[in-house]
């Protein structure tokens, strides 16, 4: 039998033979190649096992696998490189070996700062993964904080702003929302919260799954099922709980609204938290009035036309805010005539 | 017999790359033998992570062994340290202490050529890697491989034979690297 010589073996026909990719062509080129030589076959035979064994392997490649295998390495890479011996016996050595350790605990201070914040700016939009694949979608003015040991004893983070969360369940691993006002717990759900220093509301909506809710005032927590909403009154300490028809919650992140035969007034407060705006009317009356449409990836601008249409009103744009204002009769006649 | 104690050789002296074999190698099985006993796979998922960790943590004290039959000890003792926690009956914890694990250890089929393996396809280059495990472990067709990394097919083909190539020439020289370690340890 002769040696063969890996460099002129056809490996593109052998991959094909073995995908079940070979054209009838191909299978003759490989039936004739295997009777040339004994050793050929013996050879691909041994390349077959290789093939079939790795299929064996699926598993320990598998979407479940990798998921746990980030987990452990990130969990035992904090561990590492950790051990440090020390047998000092002179102060020399003693002092160099400080030293040493001082740069080393402000070189792995500057690596590795103990916590790592995300946030989001004015009027942008951040979506943000975290070490065990939850993800974070940050509205604008809103920062995210998480400390550095994250996921090994519990998963907690710091949130000022609004949010929507993405958790990816651990059971054996909480998740822990900390915000000014009151603390959130869940295991695996979507919801969002907003909690801006300024608002005298804190919300929770649950998209799905249940969060359990721990306000500041209260000893205790209330559990919010998946379609539940609470807005909690930082002001007079009371908390509401009702059941949202829409997902309007969430529109600044999925650009989607719903209004549903809903006071004009309702609408542009939802438009307020969408857009980051505020939106004024020129006289009560006009927040009375009812609107019902949809909007998908629409601009401000353009939902504004639609009801400005609808109700024969005018946009107007003053520096920081937006006013509505009836159409004075007269003009009206005159676009008539 | 050898390579497989040898993977615990290896970790004990804090080899990162035969710790993720062994992972890869007895994560699922193990998540599997642990649901039978706690009926819950997300608990499951979690208690077998924390082995692995604490494997690691304390590589220092491993001692040249099998691991399978250890890694199923360890995954049924942290399971009774949980059960005990969550003061389940006792009749439920004894049902399972007396089951003989062997019976797990035997069904286990893997075998030494198959760490060889895993061995040799994390040695890959990156690209070829990622085309190999996309086509033989998620089974992919040529074509969702093509498309998902944006190659043409022809690529696809030209990886996988080259990964077969590469796979080849490493085991055979693979094989020779174990045994002689497996001397020098025994």
């Amino acid at each position: 039998m002769k040696k063969i010589d890996l460099h002129n073996v056809n490996w593109e026909l052998i991959g094909d033979i073995l995908t079940d990719k070979a054209s009838n062509k191909q299978k003759s080129d490989f039936e004739n190649w295997l009777e040339t030589d004994v050793a050929n076959e013996s050879f691909f035979n041994d390349i077959k096992e290789i093939w079939v064994k790795t299929g064996n392997l699926s598993y320990g490649y598998s979407q479940e696998t990798n998921e746990a295998w980030e987990i452990v390495k990130l969990k035992t890479t904090q561990k590492r490189n950790k051990v440090f011996y020390l047998k000092p016996a002179f102060y020399s050595v003693v002092s160099i070996a400080a030293s040493l350790l001082i740069l080393l605990f402000v070189g792995k201070a500057i690596l590795y700062p103990d916590e790592t914040i995300f946030s989001a700016k004015n009027n942008s939009i951040v979506a943000q993964e975290l070490p065990d694949k939850s993800v974070i979608d940050l509205n604008y003015d809103t920062e995210l904080k998480y400390k550095t040991n994250f996921i090994r004893k519990k998963r907690e983070v710091w949130l000022s702003g609004e949010a929507f969360f993405d958790v990816e369940q651990m059971k054996t691993k909480p998740f822990i929302i900390h915000t000014e006002h009151g603390n959130f717990k869940v295991l695996g759900t979507s919801f969002n919260i907003s909690s801006y220093k300024n608002d005298s509301l804190l919300s929770l909506s649950v998209k799905t799954g249940v969060v359990e809710f721990f306000p500041n005032s209260l000893h205790g927590s209330i559990k919010v099922k998946k379609g539940e909403q609470v807005h909690y009154n930082i002001n007079n300490k009371k908390l509401k709980k009702h059941k949202s028809k829409t997902e309007n919650y969430i529109a600044w992140k999925t650009k989607t609204l719903v209004f549903d035969d809903l006071r004009l007034e309702e609408i542009t407060q939802i438009l307020e938290k969408t857009y980051n705006t505020k939106i004024k009317f020129e006289n009560n009356s006009l927040k009375e009035l009812r609107f019902t449409a949809e909007f998908k990836n629409q601009s401000l601008d353009k939902i504004l036309k639609v009801i400005s249409l609808t109700f024969e009103l005018e946009v107007e744009k003053i520096d920081n805010y937006i006013k509505l204002l009836e159409i004075k009769n007269e003009q009206t006649k005159d676009q008539n005539n | 017999m050898k390579a497989k104690s040898n993977l615990f050789a290896f970790i004990k002296k804090s080899d990162e790359k035969a710790f993720e074999i062994l992972f890869r190698l007895y994560y699922e099985p193990l998540v599997g033998f642990c649901v039978k006993i706690i009926q819950d796979k997300d608990l499951a998922k979690g208690l077998v992570q924390e082995v692995f960790i604490s494997i690691w943590e304390n590589r220092e004290n491993l001692r040249p062994q099998s691991p399978s039959p250890y890694l199923y000890r360890a995954v049924k003792n942290k399971c009774f340290n949980y059960l005990r926690h969550q003061n389940v009956k006792q009749e439920f914890q004894n049902e399972f202490k007396n089951q003989d694990i062997s019976e797990q250890v035997e069904n286990d089929e893997i075998n030494d050529k198959l760490i060889l393996i895993h061995n040799s396809i994390n040695k890959l280059p990156a690209q070829c890697k990622r085309i190999f495990i996309m086509s033989r472990m998620h089974g992919l067709k040529h074509k969702e491989i093509a498309e998902e990394l944006g190659i043409a097919v022809k690529t696809v083909k030209n990886q996988i034979g080259k990964a077969l190539k590469h796979l080849k020439r490493e085991l055979t020289y693979l094989i020779i690297c174990l045994i002689f370690y497996a001397l020098k340890l025994f």
